[in-house]
Order: structure tokens, then sequence, then C-alpha cells
């Protein structure tokens, strides 16, 4: 066993690995150079524990590589909730957890010392009070226990549990539970709501599930308390592309997210640069909340008012418009759905009929680049494409023609 | 209010399932081992036996004989946390979370977490790619719809639903309801359903709940088993889409995280090159054709026959398009 343990302290060096078993999926061992090859093999062999059901190993020419194979439109649950539900804890935490379960049923209400005792007389376990204060005063702070004084001394006791509370709405809020835990930000949390009532999911599924996303809950839990009391943020950043970390202090303003792709970023007003700017939340390494920002609301309105012409998360490298006009030949009456797709994915740009089966989109956004993945889920049907970015113009006929030469298509 | 706390822990709810038992009868090593492979993690047993046995963590006795009680009595339901009850508090606010509720259940619910904190609010979230016309949730008739297949779910009960399909017919039918399927991106709900008739058939009904004018339960309900993610795994063609990706304007990583959401199998082929596979079925096959094309040339499909086919017939109308049209900047630079 060595000092092998499937419990971890702290979630960030595993972060990645999981990541990596994800998305990429062919990585070998050598390839994860930043780290020792036995912080590798410990890795590993950690999430092979974790989510042993989902692992799939593979041989190739660059050696054994490790993979997540997760079909999200067939799984109630998303599997790397379990990643959270792997914090290490010490004997006192568990049993101090469990004596107290037991000792505060009868509703009764104890001060430290008073529960001390019993814990000696009931399980025959000796504790100091000042540590089972101190353990008390954390579940108040969790919201399992209340504190309250009477005279001088400070008596703890339980909350209710949920189902003595609400034992009527129960039913229904588990259901609501049960979609939201796949649907919601931070949907870890409704699963542990489930593990809470012992029950599963076997309701709801989603399409178009990305399940890596919970990966970043630390860092969107964080952001999000930053975002609700408006405050200044320093964030450690590091990315594939650039792998040398750096640090940079943004307001937090509001959290993109994309549901083709799942990826969250973090829209912020860069005080050094005085521009708005989008960082990847699984760029994110670590967030650090600062002082509180005067004027957080007056950038709040400035970016909600960018927001039209902010196609996807980018606003621009130049202080200039792309305007782009794509026009479609779609047949009228047997191929409306193209309009439909046109009008619901077309993010408030204008459509107008512009001839017999011919229709025009036009829109201006800040970084048409952004905009050429989807123009290019219309091949097959694009009479023309414009813009005043004569970049992006050109791209997108040399792709056209590329595509061309792959498929040995005669132009 | 952690996240990552030893509360959620799985091993907290594997010594919680084990001391429950044990506090009516004495529990086996056996039992316990159970416990661990149905809730914990491949190796949990190797690690909480050793503790729960040897008194390191004191919480059960041995009785001499192997078999072991709990030392407390009748332990409770650990309560909602703050960070559960705030979200649950957070999620009040969302248009979808009314639809489970009737609207006297609403204030019992906000009587519950009065006291939690709100984790945010639903404009610090910008979607700004889900389609414009997503479900109206507060509609009357679709809440009703809602709330009667999610009720009919669970208990197999066959319901008569009636729709419009996709192309404008009406249709009216009994069902048997499996599960309700969300899509983030459509930003819509649609029930997943096998018709009476076709109970044994492999192919399952996909119907939009915007489309359901009726819905009426039955007094009948399905008894034999019913494995749904088999089903569905069946209409996967047994051939998946072969890609070469080309890690130009690092499509890699876009193309990683741009199909995460299927099964997908992965492989280095040369410095600059790799071959994905992607297992899909029928209902797929149009909205993943043209994601494959909005990469452009970074990825090319190899197979199968038929997805190949469907590509190069694209490519072909759209040169043919252009050598109508002279497009307006045909140049390379």
């Amino acid at each position: 066993m060595s000092d092998f343990q499937e419990l971890i302290k702290s979630f960030s060096k595993s972060r990645n690995y999981i990541r990596d078993f994800l998305i990429y999926g062919f990585k070998a061992r050598d390839d994860f150079s930043v780290k020792s090859g036995r912080t590798y093999d410990n890795e590993r062999r950690r999430i092979e524990a974790w989510l042993s059901e989902y692992i799939r190993t593979d041989y190739g020419p660059q050696g054994k590589t490790v993979s997540l194979a997760l079909d999200s439109s067939l799984l109630d649950i998303n599997p790397l909730y379990r990643v959270w539900k792997s914090k290490s804890f010490t004997a006192n935490d568990i049993m101090l957890h469990f004596f107290f379960l037991d000792l505060f049923r009868n509703g009764k209400a104890y001060t430290a010392e008073e529960l001390t005792n019993r814990i000696l007389d009931d399980y025959s376990v000796v504790f100091e009070s000042q540590l089972v204060r101190k353990k008390a005063n954390e579940y108040v702070q969790e919201g399992i226990l209340t504190s309250g004084k009477e005279g001088r001394k400070l008596f703890y006791r339980i909350m209710p549990s949920v189902k003595d509370t609400i034992p009527d709405i129960l039913p229904q809020l588990l259901n609501a539970v049960r979609f939201f835990q796949l649907a919601a930000p931070l949907g870890f949390i409704g699963s542990t709501i489930l593990d809470n009532q012992k029950t599963g999911n076997g309701l709801f599924l989603v399409k178009h599930g990305y399940y890596g996303f919970t990966l970043e809950d630390e860092v969107l839990f964080l952001l999000l308390k930053a975002i609700r009391q408006q405050r200044l943020i320093t964030v450690r950043l590091c990315s594939s592309r650039t792998p040398c970390e750096r640090t940079v202090s943004t307001v937090p303003l509001k959290i993109f997210v994309s549901t083709r792709t799942g990826r969250r970023f973090l829209c912020g007003y860069q005080i050094q640069n005085r521009r708005f700017s989008s960082l990847r939340l699984d760029h994110i390494q670590s967030v650090k909340l600062q002082e509180p920002f005067d004027d957080y609301l007056f950038f709040r309105e400035k970016l909600c008012q960018n927001l039209p012409r902010c196609y996807g998360v980018s606003f621009g490298a130049v202080h200039r418009m792309d305007t782009i006009r794509l026009t479609l030949s779609v047949r009228e009456g047997s191929e409306d759905y193209i309009l439909h797709r046109l009008k619901r994915e077309g993010r408030g740009g204008t459509i107008t009929h512009t001839g017999k089966n011919t229709y025009v989109y036009e829109i201006s956004v800040f970084d048409g680049n952004e905009m050429m993945p989807w123009i290019k889920t219309f091949i097959g049907r694009i009479l023309s494409f414009e813009s005043n970015n004569v970049c992006l113009r050109h791209k997108f006929y040399r792709d056209i023609h590329t595509m061309a030469k792959i498929y040995h298509i005669q132009e | 209010m952690e996240l990552f706390s030893e509360l959620y822990s799985c091993y907290y709810q594997i010594v919680d399932s084990i001391l429950r038992e044990a506090e009516k009868l004495p529990v086996s090593e056996k039992t316990m081992r159970e416990e661990c492979t149905r809730l914990g993690f491949a190796e949990s047993s190797l690690y909480i036996l050793p503790k729960l046995i040897s008194g390191e963590w004191r919480l059960l006795s041995s009785d001499g004989r192997l078999h072991y009680h709990a030392v407390t009595n009748a332990h409770g339901t650990l309560p909602l946390t703050r960070l559960q009850r705030s979200w649950l508090k957070t999620l009040l606010k969302d248009q979808r979370f009314r639809l489970f509720f009737s609207d006297s259940q609403l204030p019992v619910l906000e009587n519950y977490v009065r006291d939690a904190e709100v984790l945010w609010e639903p404009d610090d979230f910008h979607y700004y790619d889900q389609y414009a016309d997503g479900d109206c949730y507060t509609a009357p008739e679709y809440r009703k719809h809602f709330r009667i297949l999610l009720a009919a779910i669970p208990k197999r009960q066959y319901v008569t639903i009636s729709y419009h399909s996709r192309k404008g017919h009406r249709i009216t039918h009994h069902y048997l309801p499996l599960s309700l399927e969300y899509s983030s991106k459509n930003d819509q709900f649609r029930l997943l359903a096998v018709p009476e008739n076709e109970r044994h058939s492999i192919f399952i009904r996909i119907i939009n709940l915007r489309g359901i004018t009726e819905v009426k339960p039955l007094s009948r309900f399905d008894k034999e088993d019913f494995d749904l993610v088999s089903l569905i795994q069946k209409t996967y063609y047994k051939e998946p889409v072969r890609l070469l990706i080309n890690n130009q304007r690092n499509a890699l990583e876009r193309a990683m995280l741009h199909f995460a959401n299927y099964k997908k199998k992965t492989k280095k082929i040369d410095e600059n090159t790799w071959e994905c596979l992607i297992y899909y079925n029928s209902s797929m096959e149009t909205e993943l054709l043209i994601e494959i094309l909005s990469f452009g040339p970074a990825i090319q499909v190899t197979g199968p026959a038929s997805f190949l086919a469907q590509v190069k017939d694209r490519l072909q109308k759209q040169l043919q398009l252009f050598a109508q049209e002279t497009p307006v900047t045909p140049s390379h630079p």
C-alpha cells in the first residue's frame, strides 16, 4: 500500500490530470512532463480508484494511455462529482461527526463540556472539551448546528433534518434536485443532497452535457462569491499553450458559458489595460479575493451594454467592429428550418429575404473570427460571405478550397 | 462554507451506512466490505475497514465473534448544510425550478431556506450561444404536462400524449414515458418514450415538450424490467465517425472540448495529427455533421462511407454555388 491514499487535502493537483484524461485521453506517462513520473503514477492510481467504472486503458506506440470514457447522454449523474467526495479527514473528525449526530438526535441542547462528558460516558472516548467546541463551532458555520447563549453558557443544538422540516414537499424538492444537479452551476452540491437522502436520479438525462466543467467548480465558487461581494480579485493563470504561470488582477463581472462546448469564462474588467476580457475557467489555477471595488456597478452596466456586440467571449483586438454579411440559398417552404436556425442561433443578426430562395444574414460584432465555425455549419448553401475584415474573407474562402482539396472534390 | 469538505465525502457515507446497519444488528466484515464496494471508491475498503475494526475510529465494538455493533444508538440524518440550502435558495430564482412545485408549495421552501445566502443571481451567467427559442417554463399548460410526466415516469405509468410533430402533424398515441431529457444548448425538454404497441421495439420516440398539447395518465402500468441506457446504446451505429484532426489553430484542444459530450477514442498518428473515433446514433447525425464542418479543414472525415458522402455532398453543393454566384472575393492570399 505504501503511503497511497484515495483521499486528498487539496484538489488542485488532481484537477489537471483528470482534465487531461477526460479531454484528451491519449497522453502517455511521458507526456505528463510537468511533474515526476511518480507523481503521475500516484495521480493515475487515485483517479482510477475514484472513477474505476469509466477508466479505459489502451496501449499504443507511445506506451500506456489512460482515458475516461463518458457518454454524457447516458449518465444521469455526473461521475466526476465523485472527485469532490474525496476530501481527507482525521479520526477525530469522523468520530465527532457521528457522535454529534447520535447525541443530538433527541433534540436537546448541550454545551461543549456536556458533549465532552456524554462522549466519554456513552462511547468511552476521551476528547478535550476545546476540541469538541472547535468542531461544534465548525458545524455552526456549516449550518448543521445552531448555537445560543443561556446565561453565560453557550449551548449547541442540531438543525432539524430536511425530512422533518418540509416532509410534504420533499418528493418535489428531490425531483428538482435530480434535474438541477445535472443542469445548474455547482451541480455537485445537488448530488450531495441526493446522497443525504440516499437516492439517485432515474428521471432526467441531458443532451449536450459537458461533465468536465465540474473540475472548475471550486474556482467558480470563489468567482461567484467575488461577484456577489463586488470585489477585485487576483487570479493565477496557466494553460497548455502558455504553460508559464501569470497573475492577473481583474474585476469579476459575469461568467460566460458556452452551451455547445461546456467552456466557461470569467468576464472581467482588467484595470491594468482598461478593457473587458475573458479568462477561461480551466486556465485559472487559483483565485484570491481582494478589496471591494468601488465602481463595480458602473462596469457591470457597461458590460451589459456591450453584450449585444459580443458574439462569443471576445471583445476584439482593435477598436473596429467586424461586419458580416452571409447570403444563403434556402428553398422557401421546404427548407424553412434553415431560417429557424438563423433566427435562434443568429444572436441578434438581421435576416432579409432578398430574392427567390435567397436570404441575407447580417451582423456587426467585436470579433468576427468567433463566428467562423458557425458560418461553416452552413456549407452547402452559402452564396457569398462578405466582411469589412479582409482577413476573415480570405480565411473563409481559403478554408472552403482547402476542404475541397482534402476531400478530392473537383472545383 | 466549503465546497470541498469531508461532510460530503464518500467515506462518511459508507460509515454512515455501516453504522445504521450495525445499530440494528451486528455486522460482519463481509457486509462492511460490500458497503464499501457499493458506495465507495475502488480501494476504499482497504482503508476504511482496518480503521473501523482496529478501533482507530472508535465507532464499532466487536462481539468477539467477528461481528461488530455500533457504539452509536440511532444516529440522526445530517441536516442539509448551509451550502446545500444556499444552492436551493439560489435555484428558487430559476424559472425551471418552479416546474416542480405548485404555487402554494414554494413559500414553504422559501421559508426553509430563509437564513441561507444566494450563491449567484441568474444574470451573473451569460449563456452566449444558447438558442433564442427555449421552452416557455411559465406557461400553465407546459407546467401541467411536465408534472404529469414527472409523476408517470417513476411509476412506469402509461400516458396518452397528443402532440405536434416537427412536420406539423398532430399525433395522439399511448406511450410509456421513460425519461425527460434536457438540452442547455436548445434550452428545452424532450420526452423519451416508447409507444405502448411497440413496447419491445428498440426505437425510442423523442417528443418535444413544447409540442405537446395534451397528456392524460392511463390506469395501466408497465411491469417488465426496462434498461433505458442499454436501449439507447442499441441505437448507436456500430461504426463510429472517424476523424483526422490536424492541430492547426489549436484545433486539437478545441475538438476535444467540443466533442467531450460524445463517447470517443483518440490516438496520436504523427507529430501533428490525431485520429478520433466518435460514437453516435441517427438522432445525433446531422448535428454531429455540422459540428464537424464548423472545424473546416482542421478536421477530415475518413469514414464511415455514408457519413463521408454527406460531407462531400455538402462541399460539392457549396462549390457549385460558388461557381454559379461568382463569389465576392474568391482570391487567396
